[in-house]
């Protein structure tokens, strides 16, 4: 539907729903504005953006007011240039004229439009309200309240796209004023900071600072987590000042949004504590060698150990989270160059299990970038507490139930926050999520047809049987409106996403609950629905790292070479920027099998539990040192840019091999032009290999139901330790922590706790056939009855020390079980 | 005994509790029961007397010490003439039957020709006064409930709404717009689930219609929510009332629960499958929660603050679903409209402005009260007639209407009738019905300065011209009132309220420079009086 509308004179043709300010701004005509901002619900407060409509006697807001057939807007009459400027005077009137000192100053709005308006003067005088002043919600952010234009950005940013309303405004008139009112359910992801217009909010992360004149500022992928969010990391004297979005607020994956973790986390690359030298163990203490002696002491020792025991007896585990360019050095290095089979990353934690569900739905009609969620009519989350994990996917989900009216399931066996926006909230026990991906199946789509035609349903189908509606809600503990209440919507929606994070793939039976998550995506395109398959990725480059992973293939997985050399089988391994001790569970029996080594090599940034163990260390670089690509969650190619030279003597990743294949006189040419070559014969040019289709297939799922509760002992969850790893390398060198703290939070639901008589706050001892660990339980309904809720983002809470050391039978993925803990009171 | 909140301020109360146990002692069979506030707050405390056979007489400004007298009068059938306001020999309830009390006492002058209630015309406070608020039985048998059975067993919800259209209602709260209208829109939205609100925030200083009509008569709003939910589609419906009013909402909380005891609320009401919820929603005292979208964020927990529309509350209201608001008075003059008809109610009022109107006439007035009359009445009908104008023979000076954020109408105007055109054609508005009447010792400018001062306190601060212009009218205002001011400072006064007219985000802003509008443009020579130099 199109109006027909003018402005200024000219004839413009305008799509029916849009503002008069969208309108004119597609078609070059410049309106003022302050509070107006694209990602949001138009918020009218500052009425810059009055333009006049012929026939009206009010001038209208542009920013709220739709274009209608045949209106004739004027954008400069006298009227509303007048007002225009005597509403940017009452703006001006408090606010104080520190620009000099002001982080924000040189791209400020307030300061462009008071020159733009020519304001030199004004006629009325300050009064300024007495204010009491309290700590902002996170202490990230500093909030200077004279500087405050009350646009209320921030207001809206954190309630209609993050969802929190951590802060809002208190008290009313003139005594308005921005406040943190929810501080508890703040995630410091800095929206707020990031749309201000102003210097009202400033970073209070980093004493380095930068006037925009001082600084560069080039875009790069964030290589924190998968999502591959665009941002512009500003750098002064090859340090990281800050990073902004303001340029790439048009781009996916993130549109301008980022989460804590991209925006205030990026100075642990000019941390004091990176490691900058190779370092030999020589009796057991650490001695700085140079850069020669280092790669020999490296070919030395692979030599020796592959002449004694064979090409076998070695293993490389890599990280995902390194450059494409990076890992095809290092598996054409290890492969192809040393012929050692073993070479694997940390994507086989992360996706492998989704990699096998790729291909049952290759014959769907589907999309896997996150813009897809815009245009779907619900989104089924399962396994993961997306605003903890990825909130860019939260905050996007968010958008689609904004502006699409987009239905959500969520599927957790604790709460979560999008649990807020859920319209079937089915909060399951752990271990149980089989049955319930099983019984919506039979639900929804048993009696229709589109499923009789997709390949493997009759077996899948007998395997239905036991999964009845009762069933189900009985085994998984869920409430059973909102089961129905799924399966409607299961059954209207023309488009549906699965959105599936970690706590799926990477627990007790991973790869089954994959698929039979996987079976209910292919159930739905077998409905003729539209159907979209979003796995989130805890590694910046998992997907790429798992196509590299597998087009090499062969060899021992990550967990199979840490039970090799528990067994005596691994002799020599080579871990890059992986820390398997903060990343596997049982901790002591990754311990064990890295000190049965005769040599250990580590490449990394820091010094990790891993580095500890280590005969060998060489310094990497981050990515912000670096260039390549990523492949993001999404399957989509992502640059990485340099924006920052290598700090002091480090080198990239795959420099480093290169460097030792030379050394070696390898077979293996490993030139940036050969390493590009190679890349873009495994990678396609925007992303992932998208290979010819394939008939829609459903899995068999194999399924044994776990134990239940046992007297006195709670289900062990923890939310997001797919992250812990992560966090643990890098990140928490990042100054920001010190001020977030980073204890671990335990849930534990107050029935639980009533009945087994722990109070809130006090001290337990959780114990299983693998360890204990002292912990101070909170008491909160967001835990299940029956589990004890662990949240961490990092890696040092000693959980991992409970589990033991499992791999998933398919994807050979070491997982954190379904394991019961005894609760002691100490 | 009349106990509405007016009452008992007069302390009817006091009287309420001698009297029942006057009765109790003197073990006299006299049914002693409370009814609302029949307007004549001036006259307050008021107790109708019933003697079967005879006329109803209202007693006024009885006093404790009267229970003896009365008491001593009715054993004999009797009333105390000393005490007698009026009397009323038969009634109109409008939607039932003709109530007949009787005849007698003919030295008691007739309701109709007391002068505060000869001008009125009582559609909406018709039961106000004579009927039990907390008795569902009075209001059915007044024929109440009638209206809700004709919409649901007799009419389509179509046949409703264009029986709204027809009667040509307006919306109470202010703004005026066409209520059949207005229910069309969410009427036309898909959706699962649709809402209606009550607006009982009533805000602004003086005024109080709808506190009494929601302690006088609370079934009238729950009967016109019912039907008006029928015609749209709604299953379920809020009233949003402001916590100051406590007697108004425990009167709509017995009057919710006795019609639901009546099954006139909840599933399949007269067995005609529509099926309707109602709660109550306590406000905080914020004034801009009267406004639409302020009030829905209220409900739903958030800070009342207005947002841009559209989307209109009609497309995302309450939880983002489509949802109709109106204000208690316009609810309370749906049961008529159905029951007798839109052409009949078209037939009251003026042009474009049927039926009638309750305003609170207060201030320096002789008589306040509340008083309902037809759409047009002209201001000096209000003023003279039923006001009989300023106390103690005072000369009245103007009168400000519409709220806070109303204008200030000289007496030289005082033919404007009361209707939504001529009201803002003289630079005030028709509001929600507050009438603040001012003599000839009241500054204007401070009157203004008084106003200003309390959209100042209410502004919610969230668009730039009403926040900071506001504050900064104010400041003016102080500096003319301390004699301090020059030509530039009224020039700039003047020139703010322009500009926070034309650009703020809601009605609150849009209308809130009134008040210093009408009064530069009626009583320039007070301003003028003020400014430096000028004495």
């Amino acid at each position: 539907m199109t109006v027909h509308i003018t402005i200024n004179g000219k004839e413009i043709e305008a799509e029916k729903g849009k503002t008069i300010l969208e309108v004119a701004r597609e078609n070059g005509i410049y309106i003022p504005t302050l509070c107006y901002h694209s990602h949001l619900h138009p918020i009218g407060s500052c009425r810059l953006c009055v333009v006049d409509i012929e026939g009206y006697p009010m001038p209208m807001a542009a920013c709220t007011t739709p274009v209608m057939d045949g209106i004739k807007v004027h954008t400069n009459t006298g009227r509303v240039l007048k007002m225009r400027r005597q509403a940017m005077e009452l703006i001006l009137v408090n606010h104080p004229l520190d620009c000099p000192v002001c982080d924000k100053g040189g791209e400020c709005r307030l300061q462009d439009l008071a020159y733009e308006f020519g304001i030199a003067e004004q006629p009325f005088h300050a009064k300024k309200p007495e204010r009491e002043h309290v700590p902002f919600s996170t202490p990230l952010i500093r909030q200077w309240y004279d500087r405050c234009v009350l646009c209320l950005r921030c207001v809206h940013v954190c309630h209609e796209l993050v969802g929190n309303a951590a802060i809002d405004i208190k008290e009313t008139g003139y005594r308005s004023v921005i406040y943190p009112v929810a501080p508890e359910r703040c995630y410091s992801c800095g929206e707020c900071l990031s749309v201000c217009p102003v210097g009202a909010l400033t970073e209070a992360v980093n004493p380095l600072r930068g006037r925009i004149w001082q600084i560069e500022r080039k875009q790069t992928t964030c290589g924190q987590c998968g999502v591959g969010c665009q941002m512009e990391v500003s750098t002064y004297e090859n340090k990281p000042v800050n990073i902004k979005t303001d340029d790439v607020t048009e781009e996916g994956p993130n549109y301008g949004s980022l989460c804590v973790r991209g925006r205030f986390f990026y100075d642990y690359v000019s941390s004091e504590e990176r490691l900058t030298e190779p370092k030999i163990k020589k009796a057991e203490e650490w001695v700085s060698a140079g850069w020669d002696e280092a790669y020999e002491n490296a070919i030395d020792h692979l030599r020796e150990v592959m002449k004694a025991h064979g090409p076998d007896s070695i293993g490389f585990i890599a990280s995902a989270r390194l450059l494409n360019e990076d890992l095809v050095a290092l598996f054409e290095f290890a492969k192809n160059g040393l012929n050692v089979p073993n070479v694997d990353t940390s994507s086989r934690i992360d996706l492998s299990a989704h990699g096998t569900s790729l291909t049952a739905l290759k014959g769907a009609s589907s999309f896997k970038d996150l813009d897809g969620l815009l245009d779907s009519d619900l989104i089924v989350i399962a396994g993961g507490d997306l605003d903890a994990t990825a909130q860019i996917v939260a905050n996007r989900i968010r958008v689609a139930q904004r502006l699409h009216d987009t239905k959500v399931i969520t599927i957790n066996s604790y709460k979560t926050r999008l649990d807020e926006i859920s319209d079937a909230i089915l909060t399951c026990n752990s271990g149980t999520e089989i049955p319930v991906f099983n019984g919506l199946v039979k639900a929804a789509f048993e009696g229709s047809d589109g499923v009789k035609k997709v390949s493997g349903w009759e077996d899948f189908s007998k395997q239905l049987t036991d999964y009845s509606a009762d069933a189900v809600c009985d085994a998984a503990q869920i409430d059973r409106e909102m089961f129905e209440t799924a399966v409607a919507l299961l059954k209207e929606s023309a488009s549906v996403s699965f959105v599936s994070g970690g706590g799926l793939g990477q627990t007790t039976e991973g790869s089954q609950k994959v698929k039979a998550f996987a079976n209910l995506a292919v159930a739905c395109a077998a409905s003729g629905k539209k159907i979209g398959w979003l796995p989130v990725t805890a590694y910046a480059n998992g997907w790429g790292a798992l196509a590299i992973q597998t087009i090499y293939g062969g060899g021992l997985s990550y967990g199979e070479m840490i039970q090799a050399a528990k067994e005596g089988k691994i002799k020599a391994l080579v871990v890059v920027e992986e820390d398997p001790i903060a990343t596997l569970p049982d901790t002591s029996y990754v311990k064990e099998a890295l000190d049965n080594l005769d040599f250990l090599m580590v490449i990394d940034l820091f010094e990790t539990e891993t580095v500890k163990k280590a005969d060998l260390f060489i310094p990497s670089c981050s990515f912000m040192e670096k260039s390549g690509t990523f492949i993001n969650m999404e399957g989509k190619k992502r640059a990485v840019n340099q924006v920052l030279d290598p700090m002091e003597k480090t080198r990239a990743v795959g420099v480093i091999f290169s460097d030792i294949a030379e050394k070696m006189k390898l077979e293996v040419e490993l030139t940036p032009e050969v390493i590009q070559k190679k890349v873009s014969e495994i990678l396609d040019q925007d992303g992932l290999k998208t290979e010819g289709k394939d008939a829609l297939a459903f899995f068999q799922i194999s399924y044994q139901a776990t134990r239940m509760e046992e007297n006195g002992h709670l289900f062990l969850v923890p939310t997001d330790l797919h992250y812990n790893h992560h966090y643990g390398t890098d990140e928490v060198h990042a100054s920001a922590i010190e001020k977030l703290g980073k204890d671990p939070e335990y849930l534990i639901n107050p029935k639980d706790a009533a009945r087994l008589g722990v109070e809130d706050g006090s001290t337990v001892t959780i114990k299983t056939e693998r360890g204990e660990l002292s912990i101070s339980p909170t008491l909160s309904d967001e835990a299940k009855e029956g589990h004890l809720v662990v949240r961490s983002h990092y890696h040092d809470t000693g959980i991992l020390a409970l589990f033991p050391f499992e791999m998933d039978d398919e994807t050979k993925t070491p997982f954190t079980g379904n394991v019961l803990v005894k609760l002691q009171k100490s | 005994m009349g106990l509405a909140t007016c009452g008992i301020a007069a302390g009817g109360d006091r009287v309420y509790t001698a009297l029942e146990a006057a009765i109790r002692e003197r073990g006299l069979d006299v049914r002693l029961a409370k009814v609302g506030c029949i307007g004549y707050c001036r006259e307050e405390p008021l107790v109708n007397i019933q003697i079967p056979g005879k006329p109803l007489v209202i007693l006024h400004r009885v006093t404790e010490e009267d229970t003896a007298a009365i008491l001593d009068a009715v054993a004999d059938g009797d009333v105390p003439r000393e005490k007698a306001l009026c009397q009323i020999d038969t009634w109109d309830p409008l939607v039932g039957d003709p109530l007949t009390f009787g005849i007698g006492f003919k030295d008691i002058p007739r309701y109709e020709e007391i002068p505060y209630f000869a001008p009125q015309k009582k559609i909406v406070l018709r039961d106000a006064g004579l009927t039990n608020p907390e008795d569902i039985e009075e209001y059915i048998a007044v024929g109440g409930y009638r209206a809700l059975h004709k919409a649901l067993t007799q009419m389509t919800p179509e046949a409703v709404i264009d029986e709204v259209i027809a009667s040509g209602l307006r919306g109470r709260g202010g703004a005026g717009f066409p209520t059949g209208m207005k229910w069309n829109f969410t009427k036309k939205e898909k959706s699962l689930q649709k809402y209606i609100i009550c607006n009982a925030d009533e805000g602004d200083p003086g005024a109080y219609m709808n506190r009494n009509e929601m302690e006088s008569d609370p079934h009238m709003i729950l009967e016109g929510m019912l039907i008006g939910a029928y015609a749209i589609g709604a299953r379920e419906g809020i009233i949003y009332v402001r916590s100051e009013y406590p007697l108004a909402i425990e009167r709509l909380t017995k009057a919710m629960d006795e019609a639901r005891a009546h099954g006139l609320l909840g599933k399949d009401i007269f067995g005609s499958g529509f099926s309707f919820e109602l709660t109550l929603a306590e406000g905080a005292g914020a004034f801009v929660c009267g406004e639409e979208t302020a009030l829905i964020a209220s409900i739903e927990g958030k800070t009342g603050r207005p947002r841009p529309r559209p989307p209109f509350p009609a497309q995302k209201g309450l939880w983002g679903m489509p949802t109709n608001i109106n204000n208690v008075e316009t609810w309370t003059n749906i049961p008529v409209i159905i029951q007798k008809g839109g052409g009949w109610f078209a037939g009251i009022g003026a042009e474009k402005n049927s039926g009638t109107k309750v305003y609170s006439l207060v201030g320096e007035v002789d008589r306040v009260g509340l008083v309902e009359v037809p759409l047009g009445t002209p201001i000096q009908t209000l003023v003279y007639d039923i006001g009989n104008g300023g106390i103690d023979g005072r000369e009245i000076k103007a009168v400000q209407t519409g709220g806070p954020s109303g204008g200030c109408i000289p007496a030289s105007l005082f033919d404007t009738p009361m209707d939504y055109e001529h009201l803002t054609a003289v630079g005030s508005i028709m509001g929600s019905g507050g009438v603040v009447v001012m003599d000839e010792t009241t500054s204007m400018v401070d009157t203004a300065r008084f106003f200003i001062g309390f959209t100042n306190e209410e502004s919610c601060g969230k668009c730039v011209p009403c926040r900071e212009g506001l504050k900064h009218m104010l400041m003016i205002l102080d500096k003319i009132l301390s004699g301090k001011a020059t030509q530039s400072d009224l020039d700039l006064l003047k020139e703010l309220s322009g500009i926070i007219k034309k650009t703020s985000l809601c009605g609150l802003g849009q209308t809130a420079p009134n008040p210093v509008l009408t009064t530069l443009k009626y009583f320039k020579n007070e301003y003028d009086a003020y400014l430096k130099g000028a004495k």
